[in-house]
């Protein structure tokens, strides 16, 4: 058996990679849909379809057997964004019996993203980016609006940074506080009940 | 697209190609993989396929094949035997588009006959009345890692000459290095101009024969085939985007299909920003692999797009 796992950003690579380690578990991580801009992952899965293309070559080339794809909700949904993704799938790899795909949309109560996730499974203190939740009344009440998608980034970046950097490490926030950094420190409860389905989706890939 | 373009190709028997089939072949066709996954041979199935026009050209498309491969031994001593040349491709069977070719010796009690398939025809010849004379096709060229010899490179430029394109050569060449002011043939030999003085392009580095037989091969092909293999072979990565752009250019004017081997990424994405840069829509890519539960060898095409996305998102587009 040859499976792989497919994940969006290189941000969740490094959450999977972590949460991995933590259930002891092995799948290879292959490179995220979107690798070089962030913010090009706000386009949803625009680029899924040139990754599959990708891929196909790979499971003829690596014998593949099975992909594990994980993607965000978004404003879409579960259901709706893995209509989406079984959609492309279809379409790149139309009939090919030897190779079987899961999805797993990754969401708070149905929809979110990874920051969404991870601001639920934090467990650390957070006044720095809680107080992030008054600055966010404040723009609603200047008439500005922030999405939410934006804003979970926003709580993130300033919960890695200021809420659970050192001061010495602040000093290289660069490399020392993103999210490749964060996402290898216990700032996070991996045995929270909102990774169970995540959990059940990776043991059931990595044993497929 | 050109009707004389192959887009299609079956191949059987031929060294790696067991049965081989690969399709969506445009007017620019550059090929990356592994290295002995075929890349060459394909190039040369291809090579057989539009050259054996007629019985005298197929013996020297077959004869070339292995005449190339064996150039080195050849220097060093190694005996032309034409026949041992031409059977090295026994059971040979190339179709396309544009035509079906096969090559088979067959073994009748003791009677030695050369089976030849072309053109829709089917020439059986007796090897001891067979004449092994062979014709060359003008317009077909295939170009290898080291590049045209002095001869083939004197016979090429005199299409330059005949279509007034010595500037354009001269340009391209002074592209590449600022040090060249002119090209010219002088005693039948291949010269460049620098500092004021003409000197044998033996004298220069290996990349400047490489591109100057790729720019007169173009102009000596023209509504014709041009396969090169290894084509950034001694050429600097930082001229690779001219060298694309003068490919896709002049192909598209002289309406000749290129086929092009490379190891290369840095080749790969010059051509990827030379066929968006000029949306060159005759372009493609090609991924040459094997299949690891099959072992047979496939081909993946990508377009422009899907070439630019697996260069920027770290994709495994040669055969890894």
């Amino acid at each position: 058996m040859n499976n792989l796992l497919i994940v969006e950003s290189n941000n969740d690579k490094y959450f999977i990679e972590a949460l991995l380690k933590h259930i002891n578990i092995s799948i290879e991580i292959d490179s995220p849909v979107y690798t070089i801009d962030e913010y090009e992952c706000l386009g949803g899965i625009s680029k899924l379809e040139n990754k599959l293309k990708s891929l196909k070559s790979q499971v003829l080339k690596n014998g593949i057997n099975k992909i594990g794809i994980i993607f965000d909700a978004d404003s879409a949904g579960i259901e709706s964004r893995t209509l989406e993704i079984q959609q492309k799938i279809d379409l790149v790899f139309g009939e090919m019996p030897e190779l079987a795909f899961s999805i797993h949309i990754l969401n708070v109560d149905g929809t979110g993203e990874l920051e969404t996730l991870l601001k639920a499974i934090k467990s650390k203190a957070s006044p720095m980016a809680d107080c992030l939740d008054a600055w966010q009344q404040c723009l609603s009440l200047n008439n500005k609006a922030l999405k939410a998608k934006d804003f979970d980034k926003f709580w993130i970046n300033i919960y890695h940074r200021f809420d659970c950097c050192s001061k010495k490490e602040q000093k290289q926030a660069g490399c020392k506080c993103n999210n490749e950094a964060s996402l290898k420190k216990s700032i996070y409860d991996f045995d929270k009940q909102e990774l169970n389905p995540l959990k059940h989706f990776l043991k059931k890939l990595s044993t497929a | 697209m050109n009707k004389h373009f192959i887009q299609e190709i079956q191949i059987k028997d031929f060294k790696c190609f067991d049965d081989f089939k690969a399709e969506g072949f445009g007017r620019v066709n550059l090929i990356g993989g592994k290295n002995n996954v075929g890349k060459t041979a394909f190039m040369e199935a291809c090579y057989i396929n539009v050259y054996a026009q007629d019985i005298k050209s197929f013996v020297r498309a077959l004869e070339s094949i292995k005449f190339r491969r064996e150039n080195l031994n050849i220097l060093f001593g190694l005996k032309v035997n034409r026949q041992q040349f031409i059977e090295y491709s026994n059971h040979i069977f190339v179709a396309s588009n544009i035509n079906n070719t096969s090559f088979e010796i067959k073994d009748n009690q003791g009677i030695k006959t050369y089976h030849f398939e072309f053109n829709k025809q089917l020439v059986v010849v007796n090897v001891n009345e067979f004449s092994f004379e062979r014709t060359s096709i003008p317009n077909i060229e295939f170009i290898d890692n080291f590049g045209l010899s002095n001869i083939e490179i004197t016979t090429n430029y005199s299409s330059v000459q005949k279509q007034d394109k010595e500037d354009s050569l001269n340009a391209i060449l002074k592209a590449f290095d600022s040090s060249i002011e002119a090209f010219k043939i002088i005693d039948e030999k291949p010269q460049c101009k620098t500092n004021g003085q003409y000197r044998e392009v033996s004298e220069f580095g290996d990349g400047v024969r490489h591109l100057i037989s790729i720019v007169t091969s173009l102009y000596a092909t023209e509504n014709g085939y041009l396969f090169i293999d290894e084509m950034d072979n001694g050429i600097h990565y930082s001229l690779l985007d001219d060298l694309w752009a003068n490919i896709l250019v002049l192909s598209k004017k002289l309406n000749v299909q290129v086929f092009a081997t490379t190891h290369s990424k840095e080749c790969i994405e010059s051509f990827n920003r030379a066929q968006q840069a000029l949306d060159d829509k005759e372009s493609r890519y090609f991924e040459l692999a094997r299949n690891i539960k099959t072992n047979q060898i496939f081909m993946r095409d990508l377009d422009s797009e899907q070439l630019e996305y697996e260069l920027t998102h770290q994709g495994k587009y040669r055969g890894e």
